[in-house]
């Protein structure tokens, strides 16, 4: 068996001292200490969440015109389309594009939702050149805005017992070449207060639902009724 | 030769020594005292009813008097469009719900900037200071009636018996009056809305009462 881990002039003083609680600490082998250590640090872990069980083991695959449950929503992603031009959308550089995810969103709650909780819900990842906003929080990069296909208006709040075909639109720099696939990341959220912030709000996106899809350039009407 | 400056003689400190009973028995009256307070806040709950607005019922073409303005609420419309001043219309597949108001402030220029909708649904319905519900009044000030207008997207059956408050703060109302206004709603109002199509405008913020139409 080992030793004490403690240095013998430290425990020389721990004795002089008096103190038992020191002298017993002291003469613990190292194994033992490291053992106590953990325990400690896992109790004290605990009393920030580190105890809680975990829901999931991770993302689920996202399934394309598959309704998924992401609170404070339901999202349904129907397709991934990129394009130069969108009407009533402006890019922050000429020669951009945007990378638009199709949706069908529905706020599932008792009260309206403002938009920048909806944009935590659906991100995209792998996909070279987005133009991030900085000090965003959540996995993935957000949508520069999310826009009604019905008007062109931007997406909020987003009230209740509404359905919204809308599209999350990320930017992408024009000297990358367009994107063939993308990673789409859904967020759920969860109603509360922060540590340091007591204004309860919708918080902590965590990632529930992964999928890469397919990217294919946007086609207007009158293209699909002319290929028809 | 230097002589060293007399010192104060050096005292030892007394040590007040506890007895273990004594000590343990402080530290119970402490997480005595803590629990019996705890229980006292979890029991009466106070702090909800001590923060609560205090809320001014009122009706359509009634003036209701607010701590910081008196508010009047006209006549409310909708319709599947609006055609809001400072952008291009908006359609929704619910109602566009448009409620005029005539503010005007009290005692010192007044910028009332929160608004929701409580539905007969029994749903609470987000107004922003921008976005498709919104409600931006501006500054009123004291004595000059400011004209302006709440408008908020809702599915249909969240109109009758919807009721419309209005306040002064846009992220918190606590402990402050805020007006209740039933918007006297009926379901032939929400279907009559529901097949409407014609886009209502919602005029700008004004100190200029708005054009009738």
């Amino acid at each position: 068996m080992s030793g004490p881990a403690a240095p013998p002039d430290l425990r020389a003083r721990a004795r002089q001292s008096g103190s038992k609680v020191a002298r017993r600490a002291l003469d613990q082998p190292l194994r033992r200490i490291g053992i106590g250590g953990a325990v400690v640090l896992l109790a004290v872990t605990a009393a920030f969440g580190g105890l809680r069980e975990q829901t999931q083991d991770g993302p689920e695959v996202l399934v394309v015109d598959a309704p998924v449950d992401v609170a404070p929503f339901e999202l349904t992603v129907h397709r991934v389309v990129w394009t130069t031009e969108l009407p009533g959308q402006y890019l922050s550089e000429d020669g951009n594009r945007w990378v638009g995810v199709v949706t069908t969103v529905r706020n599932t709650t008792d009260a309206g939702v403002l938009g920048n909780t909806l944009g935590d819900a659906l991100t995209l990842t792998d996909v070279d050149g987005l133009v991030q906003k900085p000090g965003t929080l959540t996995p993935g990069v957000a949508a520069s805005s999310i826009a009604l296909l019905e008007d062109g208006s931007s997406l909020s709040p987003v009230q209740p017992g509404l359905t919204y075909e809308a599209a999350f639109l990320f930017e992408q720099d024009g000297s990358v070449a367009p994107p063939t696939s993308a990673t789409v990341l859904v967020q759920r959220q969860t109603w509360g207060t922060g540590i340091l912030d007591d204004t309860v709000s919708w918080r902590e996106p965590t990632t529930t639902l992964r999928g890469e899809l397919d990217v294919r350039e946007a086609r207007s009407d009158a293209d699909a009724e002319g290929e028809s | 030769m230097s002589v060293p400056e007399p010192t104060a003689p050096v005292v030892p400190a007394t040590r007040v020594r506890r007895s273990r009973g004594q000590t343990v028995g402080a530290a119970a009256a402490v997480l005595a005292a803590l629990a019996v307070g705890h229980v006292v806040v979890s029991a009466f709950p106070v702090d909800d009813r001590v923060s609560a607005p205090f809320v001014r019922p009122t009706v359509v073409g009634e003036t209701v008097e607010l701590r910081y303005a008196r508010l009047t609420v006209g006549e409310p419309t909708g319709s599947t469009v609006v055609s809001p001043a400072a952008s291009s219309l908006l359609s929704t597949p619910g109602v566009f719900l448009t409620v005029p108001l005539t503010i005007v402030a009290s005692g010192q220029p007044r910028l009332l900037s929160f608004a929701e909708l409580l539905g007969g649904d029994g749903r609470t319905y987000t107004v922003f200071t921008s976005g498709r519900s919104s409600f931006l009044a501006g500054t009123a000030q004291p004595g000059v009636p400011r004209y302006a207008t709440v408008s908020v997207e809702v599915p249909p059956e969240a109109l009758p018996g919807a009721h419309l408050r209005i306040g002064l703060n846009q992220e918190d109302q606590r402990a402050d009056d805020l007006a209740d206004i039933d918007l006297g709603l009926t379901q032939a109002d929400a279907d009559a809305w529901a097949a409407q199509d014609t886009p209502v405008p919602v005029p700008p913020r004004s100190d200029e009462p708005p054009e009738q139409p």
